[in-house]
């Protein structure tokens, strides 16, 4: 192939990428304004959505901690054994953070997750699902142009193979609760376990608080609290967390969830820095270290 | 006529209003009679007043109210009075606001740095992996060579805010020598003020120390974000984003954008918390720019507390940005002293030697506080940029001191 060629072909795939990654001034404008509640209901006009009546689109097969955290239509059966649970947990989050990345989609790991990427960086090891948030604009920008989408994961390991949904709820797009009954705005879908991350997106819903975002679910959060986002590292690669991470996590969790070292079972180890499970079989374990 | 003496004098000590006697000099009325005394000896005196049985009535309440009118009536009595009652008054408040307070606060400070109540609450602040961040250096040392010797200083400045003029004024009042003197800078030099990339200029010129401040940190956040976005050059998103922002994130904004590519190479280089190592009379001394969680590592120190706190909380030593709870200074003051007092107390102690093993924190950040100099935190912003002071806290051989310039009041 002759070098201008391939170089014409650089060129327009950066800009593509580009393109995508930034959207443009309109797409800011369409999806970041606040609500005109007067105005005829795009969700009626535009996507055949009833708010009065509203279905629940994500399913589970039963709602304990255990059951409460597949999907229901992947869901095999039978609960993945933990250690399977917690390999796929971990790739399912690379694989996300990864593919928000190379796409330019901004996004950043929120609640349980944040509390254990304070820990030590990783998912804590009783926690069932993983959660991740974005703003609106990228949330409506997902669901214009992203969704269902699945995404082949493969890593240096050829045994391991995974792929995964991105599924963005229908009434993502009604940014108020609602009925309640989609809180969760998008999945990430581990495709073989039906084990998931939940996406929830923030919004500015009164038009007199311009800096404060909320979720379906009633956390609140300034603009200052999120933003600028601060660049880290979760289970081995770069993800975004919000500025003022410590005061967002003493408000959800109370001061003790940066200070207890007992917690569902495990104590933290301060010169492994790990979680380690109260049973005597991993007391054992740690005395061959 | 020693017996006229006595007797004139014992006439006299009598009751003058006994008027059975006159008061006729003696050596007339011995003259008079003439004839033996008991001869003159008459019963009248039983009827008289003053020999009469007194009447039953002193136990009258009356009475008795008169007896302490008189006593409280009497001069020196009022005065004790109030003496006394002053000094109660004095011993009570001193109990009741200083005394007391002092007690609860040193025995409630003690009980929070107890190990045992540390396993009572659970766990304290800092025993966490600490999370990794992208272009923030956590830890920094000062070279050995620039520790105050001979005509050495370190010059420490407080939070400079972009005023530029004033800290002008205050290197010439330190007569500041860049052969001799090293700044350091308690983060916050830029932001607010008016002219943030001059300060920033000056210190890079100098080869200045500096550690990061919360405002420093939000701009060179907001900055990488800004270069991965694209949006450095592009302004076509600033209206989008003002509308969800307040007018000091627009600043930011705007001085992010303003700051070349090297400054900001070399304000990130700005460690969090900056090890001036053994500096003399001292022990080691740290620069950060909101403070430390006592009996945590420096390596260890969550960062963005370091940058932001102002208070913490007693039982689990949680920092709070917030002004809620004790101030921070009080619990790490309290922990140095302890650790001072464990090693001055040891047989043999070498004084110099157990001073080695505190840590004196030099910070910013609390203009609302104001200078605030202990034996183990030395606070030293003292709000610029709103019209108070710039200060500067000079380490030299001698000890230490404190340099003053005021300053104009940039956010009116």
């Amino acid at each position: 192939m002759n070098p201008r060629g391939l170089l014409a072909l650089v060129t327009c795939a950066i800009w593509s990428v580009v393109a995508t990654a930034y959207p443009s001034t309109a797409d800011h404008s369409a999806h970041g304004s606040f609500i005109n509640r007067n105005a005829p209901d795009p969700l009626w006009q535009k996507y055949g959505l009833n708010r009065s009546d509203e279905f629940k689109y994500f399913h589970e097969p039963g709602r304990d901690d255990t059951l409460g955290h597949y999907d229901s239509r992947f869901f095999q059966g039978e609960p993945v054994p933990d250690e399977e649970r917690s390999i796929t947990l971990t790739h399912m989050i690379r694989a996300y953070l990864n593919f928000f990345a190379d796409n330019g989609l901004e996004t950043w790991i929120a609640h349980g997750t944040l509390l254990g990427w304070w820990w030590n960086g990783k998912i804590m090891p009783w926690d069932w699902d993983i959660d991740t948030q974005v703003m609106d604009t990228t949330l409506l920008h997902l669901a214009d142009r992203f969704n269902q989408t699945v995404v082949q994961y493969t890593t240096t390991n050829p045994a391991v193979e995974r792929r995964y949904l991105l599924d963005v709820n229908p009434w993502a797009r009604q940014r108020d609760r609602g009925m309640g009954l989609n809180i969760i705005d998008a999945r990430w879908i581990d495709i073989s376990t039906g084990l998931y991350i939940d996406i929830t997106g923030l919004s500015r819903l009164q038009a007199d608080k311009p800096t404060e975002w909320e979720c379906k679910n009633g956390h609140k959060y300034q603009t200052e609290d999120i933003y600028p986002l601060r660049t880290s590292t979760f289970e081995g690669v770069t993800a975004k967390v919000p500025f003022r991470y410590d005061a967002v996590l003493t408000e959800e969790y109370s001061k003790n969830a940066l200070t207890a070292t007992q917690f569902h079972d495990h104590t933290w180890d301060p010169d492994l820095e790990e979680w380690v499970p109260d049973e005597p079989a991993a007391k054992d374990d740690r005395q061959y270290e | 006529m020693a017996t006229y003496h006595d007797t004139e004098s014992l006439e006299y000590s009598s009751d003058s209003d006994d008027s059975r006697f006159s008061p006729h000099p003696p050596s007339q009325r011995i003259k008079r009679y003439t004839r033996p005394l008991i001869d003159y000896v008459r019963n009248d005196w039983q009827f008289s007043n003053k020999y009469t049985h007194p009447p039953d009535e002193p136990s009258d309440p009356a009475r008795c109210m008169q007896l302490v009118m008189s006593i409280v009536t009497a001069p020196r009595f009022r005065r004790y009075v109030v003496v006394y009652l002053m000094l109660v008054i004095t011993c009570t408040v001193g109990w009741v606001y200083f005394l007391s307070p002092r007690l609860e606060e040193h025995a409630e400070l003690l009980r929070a740095l107890d190990p045992e109540v540390k396993e009572e609450v659970g766990g304290w602040f800092g025993t966490n992996a600490l999370p990794n961040f992208d272009n923030i250096v956590q830890l920094g040392t000062l070279d050995e060579g620039l520790i105050p010797t001979g005509e050495k200083r370190l010059i420490v400045v407080g939070d400079v805010q972009g005023c530029k003029a004033e800290l002008d004024r205050l290197l010439e009042e330190l007569l500041f020598n860049p052969t001799n003197d090293h700044l350091v800078f308690t983060g916050n030099m830029i932001s607010r003020g008016p002219e943030s990339i001059d300060v920033v200029e000056l210190a890079r010129n100098y080869s200045a120390s500096c550690v990061r401040g919360n405002d420093e940190d939000r701009v060179l956040v907001l900055r990488h974000d800004m270069v991965e976005a694209q949006t450095l050059n592009d302004h076509s998103t600033d209206e989008y984003l003002d509308g969800q922002s307040t007018d000091q994130a627009k600043r930011e904004r705007d001085l992010a954008r303003a700051l070349t590519d090297e400054q900001a190479d070399w304000l990130d280089a700005c460690p969090v918390i900056l090890d001036l190592g053994q500096v003399p009379n001292l022990g080691q001394v740290a620069v950060v720019h909101g403070g430390l969680v006592p009996g945590v590592e420096l390596e260890k120190q969550d960062p963005y507390s370091v940058m932001n706190m102002l208070s913490i909380d007693l039982e689990t030593h949680l920092p709070s940005s917030e002004r809620d709870g004790i101030r921070w200074t009080k619990l790490f003051n309290k922990h140095q002293s302890t650790t001072y007092t464990t090693y001055s107390g040891l047989k043999n102690a070498d004084l110099e030697e157990a001073k080695s093993h505190t840590t004196t924190v030099i910070y910013g950040h609390d203009s609302e506080k104001s200078l605030d100099i202990t034996t183990y935190t030395k606070g030293i912003d003292t709000g610029c940029v709103r019209g108070g002071e710039l200060t500067a806290l000079v380490l030299s051989e001698n000890g230490e001191n404190l340099i003053q310039v005021r300053c104009n009041n940039y956010l009116e």
